[in-house]
């Protein structure tokens, strides 16, 4: 157990270093930097060429990079380049609204998945679990942006019930205010991971239908539904955390397209904004952890899998 | 392991509800939390009454006034948080009035030196008193060539009189000093000034939530009338249909630039005035004057011509004016230069044949700020007379290297907001790469007369010229729809796109 | 275990039958077959040039002339349609086959390849699955101007590592079975292991990833058209159509009808397509035990 915990960690380092020179890399290919973007179109070349000195862009590449490393292994994610704003402040203050925006989109997209997959496994064959397969099919297939404006019609235009836009300035002071702008963008960003969801659950809970463990329980008395639920379903429960760690970079795509069209002043747009304005300093450090977030919940994921899957832990890879 | 077998049948025993009952025991439970929350929906945030919300396209990248000049820092910073010698008469676009200064400046007879005296009992928003040292200090590093293009030497004479000193006679200054570079800033403050700001006008600035929105705070020691609110909120909303539907449900007293097409959802509402703000914008279709085959004035005339600025006017739902010089009505220099290369696609085919370039294929950088309208309305128009037009979106900073800064386009669409920018025109580094002696000569002149009513005719022959030349294309001077509710007062009703001075705004609610 | 079958041309293509007999399968092939003969016709007339743009037919109704109305620029919205339907094949086909290719690879090389290389690919794989998509396509287009290309490279990569993943999988799996070994024991090269077993008997789990990633590569270039990375302006493209009108959806609402309608119903296809192709191929194997990993695609 030692040993895997060991070089699951020196995978998780290695990838993340790996992601970090990925990351950088791609940054400084893009065309016009953040000097130009301050200078704007009043600025002369001599003044844009000052301002890129002050800001440390004439630097060799390789300084560059290994300042932004050290710096970030000694938790400095640096400052913005345009504002001097402290990057870990921005992106806890985004991250109040990012990361419980995707949470809530889980909770939804697994209420809504969970007890229907299962029902629909279960019934599999019946017009109304086909009835269920297909609607879980539509809503996979329906394009966000449409899937967006579709709720706010109907919950924000016709029902009245939640806002359409924005987020209270005060943050959570408020949690029910707070939690009322969200409601919408999570429902979108959970249908459509819900359908996805949706989809695995099913498949899981056939996988389980027809496993040994649970046809021995049928055959012992049990009735079928009674099996799967006593012992079925917390094998699918099992493969819903195995997979968490994938759906983390889906619901971070959906935040992004989402806090666009619902005006939320989160991580998503916040990156948006900040490869509009080459903010270079802050996108690297953004996605830096961003994705080493999603690479720790992986390997966690993975190790608790271990532990908690006796089949597993015997080695067998 | 075994293979799987086909699943044996066996009886069920009973008919088991326990899957139906699950579920409607989950849909009772998020039914209840849903109308937990619609309900809780009755405990409105109360809003300070006198508080203003303004909601703006675009956002600051940095507030820092010394290297930040976009539109967005100026329409919240200047006249609201700083103030320079001189300011713009709210209501116009170019008329100057003085403000920390108690008069216009006196002028020597060689127009090299401008004397100002300052005003008494300013105070900044830190508490400290307004001195010449803080005048001189602040405009010592703003009034250097790189920014305004001209020397200009701010000292000290007494503690409440500053002189400027020129090299040569330059009548810009003034408006310099009305803008971005003659904002006063304290000479000892510390402050980050790239995300705070201390300066001495009605308002003070109190907080700023990057990507969201700016709060301002009424200045109570303020050294003129003071605000009539309390406080005011600019919020960030790029994206028309969430501005339009923060508008509609209370989020916001102000929208300004609304996007034209939404002019229509707005429309018959009661609870807004829909306002056409005069302005400066000139909507310019630049060419690559200094590359082949625009170098060629038959070819630049020609797609002048080609172009019906009323057709893409209608377009923009009728928020513009035609233009025919990139003067714009407000400004120093206007004349109606619109039937320079007025609409003739028959004359636009006879010049190209003419010039050879009966089959060109050109390609229009844009930025992806703009919606796209007026982009495929000029593709079809363009198409003809014979050019094809191909479109090339790129994000702004793409825009500012490629196109502003090493001039690789060949055509190139933007919005020129800032007023009395003619100068572009008589810089032949600008990214036209328009070269005109005449009309830098007649610029020179222009700025160096002494005599309003003078340089007023030297800039008007001047942009006469221009349109003449056709180094780009005025497609229309864009006079934004501002939305303002009918509770507020005293909404600035010109040049918004450039500032919003809110000295004079108060709501009803 | 899994029975694991060598594959006979004749019972191959027997075996796709089911795939059109079923209600689901023979919707996908009808539309996707709909959208391919509107593309391949829509390169070489459509009732409007889709690119024709007027101030005066700005959002007209359905008519005649217009059978579905025009847009803010005063474009045909059927022409605009029909010319989408070829920028969606091409999105759906490139993406297919950059990612096919990159899934192979990745699958051969991190299934089948020497111990090092296997465990380099997986945490190559791990890293590039945790990165999101979306923000590749921004940096790509930023750097290279917006435009297809960068749609296909960017989603070719995203959904080609996660087959990659699947397939990596399988072919380790595949590659310790039992004939295989035997194979490997009679003397076969691995080259021949490869393609007479290891290949075919990975191909119905391929095939059916392949179909869903085409499906959610259109769903994805709406998303990034949304967010201005997606097709170029004058390239009519259903995201692109989509994000334009989305602002107008209360004045104008048939205008975002179209356009949404048109992705659900491919994306849909080709949806049912891969669990037609699951079903079809699957029963053949003797194989009916489902894998809920490959459900997932991001």
């Amino acid at each position: 157990m030692t040993r895997f915990l060991l070089a699951r960690t020196g995978v998780l380092a290695v990838g993340w270093l790996l992601a970090s020179l990925v990351i950088f890399g791609t940054l400084r290919l893009l065309p016009g930097d953040v000097a130009q973007v301050i200078g704007g179109t009043k600025a002369s070349p001599e003044r844009i060429a000052a301002l890129r000195q002050q800001l440390g862009l004439d630097q060799p590449l390789l300084l560059q990079y290994t300042d932004w490393i050290g710096g970030v292994l000694r938790g400095d994610l640096g400052a913005s380049v345009v504002t001097g704003t402290p990057i870990l402040s921005e992106l806890a203050e985004k991250a109040e609204v990012t990361i419980p925006l995707a949470l809530l989109s889980l909770v939804i997209a697994l209420a809504v998945a969970f007890p229907m997959g299962v029902f629909a496994a279960y019934r599999r064959g019946t017009g109304v679990g086909q009835t269920v397969s297909a609607l879980g099919l539509v809503a996979a297939a329906i394009p966000a942006v449409w899937a967006g404006l579709l709720i706010t019609i109907v919950g924000s235009t016709w029902l009245g019930w939640f806002p359409s836009q924005g987020f209270p300035r005060e943050g959570w002071a408020d949690p029910g205010r707070a939690l009322r702008s969200l409601a919408l963008p999570a429902l979108t960003i959970g249908l459509g991971e819900g359908a996805v969801l949706f989809r695995f659950v099913r498949s899981a809970t056939l996988s389980a239908l027809d496993a040994e463990h649970v046809r021995t329980a049928m055959s012992q008395g049990s009735t079928r539904l009674r099996a799967l639920l006593t012992q079925g379903l917390p094998g699918v429960g099992l493969s819903i955390v195995s997979i968490l760690g994938l759906q983390a970079a889906a619901l971070l795509v959906g935040a992004v397209v989402v806090e666009q069209l619902f005006g939320l002043p989160g991580l998503g747009s916040m990156l948006v904004s900040d490869v509009s304005t080459r903010d270079l300093p802050k996108v690297q450090s953004t996605l830096l952890v961003l994705t080493g977030f999603i690479l720790v919940i992986g390997a966690v994921v993975d190790v608790v899998h271990r532990l908690i899957d006796p089949r597993l832990r015997d080695g067998a890879e | 392991m075994t293979e799987p077998n086909p699943a044996p049948e066996y009886q069920k025993r009973s008919r088991s509800k326990t899957p139906l009952i699950v579920a409607v025991i989950v849909v009772v439970v998020i039914a209840i939390v849903v109308a937990a929350f619609a309900l809780g929906r009755g405990a409105q945030e109360e809003t300070a009454d006198d508080e203003l919300t303004v909601g703006l396209v675009l956002e600051p990248t940095s507030l820092d006034v010394r290297t930040n000049t976009g539109v967005a820092t100026s329409q919240i910073l200047l006249d609201n948080v700083y103030e320079g010698l001189v300011g713009i008469r709210a209501g116009t676009v170019a008329e100057l009035e003085p403000v920390l200064a108690t008069d216009m400046p006196e002028l020597s007879d060689d127009g090299l030196e401008y004397t100002f005296t300052l005003r008494d009992g300013v105070a900044f928003h830190d508490g400290a008193e307004l001195t010449a040292d803080d005048v001189v200090a602040s405009l010592a590093e703003t009034l250097v060539p790189e920014n305004i293009g001209f020397a200009a030497t701010p000292a000290k004479v007494d503690d409440r009189t500053v002189k400027i000193t020129l090299d040569e006679p330059n009548n810009t200054l003034l408006w310099q000093l009305a803008n971005f570079p003659g904002a006063i800033r304290e000479a000892d403050a510390t402050n980050n000034l790239a995300d705070s700001a201390i300066g001495t006008g009605p308002f003070a600035f109190e907080q700023w939530k990057q990507g969201d929105s700016l709060t301002l705070v009424k200045n109570d020691d303020y050294w003129g009338d003071a605000a009539k609110l309390d406080s005011v909120v600019f919020r960030f909303l790029p994206e028309g249909r969430a501005a339009v539907n923060a508008l509609q449900e209370g989020d916001l007293d102000v929208f300004t630039a609304l996007e034209p097409e939404l002019r229509d959802e707005l429309q018959g509402d009661d609870d807004f005035a829909l306002v056409r703000a005069d302005s400066s914008d000139v909507f310019t279709l630049g060419f690559n004057t200094a590359e082949a085959p625009l170098d060629d004035q038959r070819v630049r005339t020609a797609l002048s011509r080609a172009i019906d600025t009323d057709a893409l006017i209608s377009a923009q739902n009728g928020d513009g004016k035609p233009l025919g010089s990139p003067i714009t009505e407000l400004e120093p220099g206007y004349r109606d230069l619109t039937d320079v290369n007025a609409f003739d696609p028959d004359s636009a085919r006879a010049l190209l044949a003419e010039a050879g370039q009966q089959d060109l294929s050109l390609e229009l950088t844009v930025p992806n700020i703009y919606p796209t309208t007026v982009a495929d309305l000029l593709k079809s128009q363009l198409a003809d007379v014979g050019v094809t037009l191909g479109i090339r979106q790129v994000d702004f900073p793409t825009w500012l290297e490629q196109v502003y800064t090493n001039h690789d386009f060949d055509l190139s669409y933007v919005d020129h907001a800032e007023a009395r920018d003619f100068a572009n025109y008589a810089n032949p580094d600008y990214y036209f790469g328009y070269d005109s002696p005449e009309v830098q000569e007649l610029f020179a002149k222009a700025i160096a007369a002494t005599d309003d009513a003078e340089a007023d005719r030297l800039l008007q022959e001047a942009a006469a010229r221009v349109a003449e030349d056709a180094p780009a294309k005025w497609l229309f001077n864009y006079t934004p729809t501002n939305v303002v509710g009918t509770q507020v007062q005293g909404f600035p009703d010109a040049n918004t796109n450039s500032r919003i001075n809110l000295g004079d705004v108060s709501i009803q609610r | 275990m899994k029975t694991l079958h060598r594959d006979s041309p004749r019972t191959r293509l027997r075996g796709l039958r089911p795939v059109v007999a079923s209600f689901g399968g023979a919707f996908a092939a009808a539309v996707l077959g709909l959208t391919l003969l509107s593309a391949l016709v829509s390169l070489f007339w459509t009732p409007w040039d889709p690119n024709s743009a007027s101030a005066e037919r700005t959002w007209l109704g359905m008519s005649a002339a217009h059978p579905l109305g025009t847009d803010g620029s005063g474009r045909d919205v059927l022409s605009r349609l029909m010319a989408g339907s070829s920028t969606t094949i091409v999105v759906a086909l490139g993406t297919g086959v950059i990612a096919a290719v990159i899934g192979l690879l990745l699958g051969v090389l991190g299934g089948l390849g020497p111990r090092r290389g296997r465990q380099a690919v997986t945490v190559l794989i791990d890293v590039l699955v945790a990165f999101p998509t979306v923000l590749l396509a921004m940096m790509l287009a930023a750097v290279f101007g917006s435009g297809i290309p960068i749609v296909l490279v960017s989603l070719g990569i995203a959904f080609g590592v996660s087959i990659g993943r699947v397939l990596r999988a399988e072919f380790a799996q595949v590659a310790s079975a039992d004939f295989v070994l035997a194979a490997r024991a009679a003397g076969l090269g691995r080259g021949a292991i490869l393609w007479r077993h290891l290949i075919p008997n990975v191909r119905p789990v391929f095939v059916v990833q392949l179909s869903l990633s085409m499906g959610l590569a259109v769903l994805a270039e709406a998303s990034l058209s949304y967010l201005g990375f997606g097709a170029p302006p004058e390239v009519a493209s259903w995201g692109r159509m989509l994000s334009e009108t989305q602002r107008y959806v209360s004045i104008h609402p048939a205008s975002v009808l179209w356009p949404g309608l048109a992705i659900t119903l491919v994306v849909l296809s080709f949806l049912l397509l891969g669990d037609a192709l699951r079903d079809a191929l699957d029963r053949r194997r003797g194989d009916g035990a489902p894998h809920p990993e490959r459900e997932l695609l991001q």
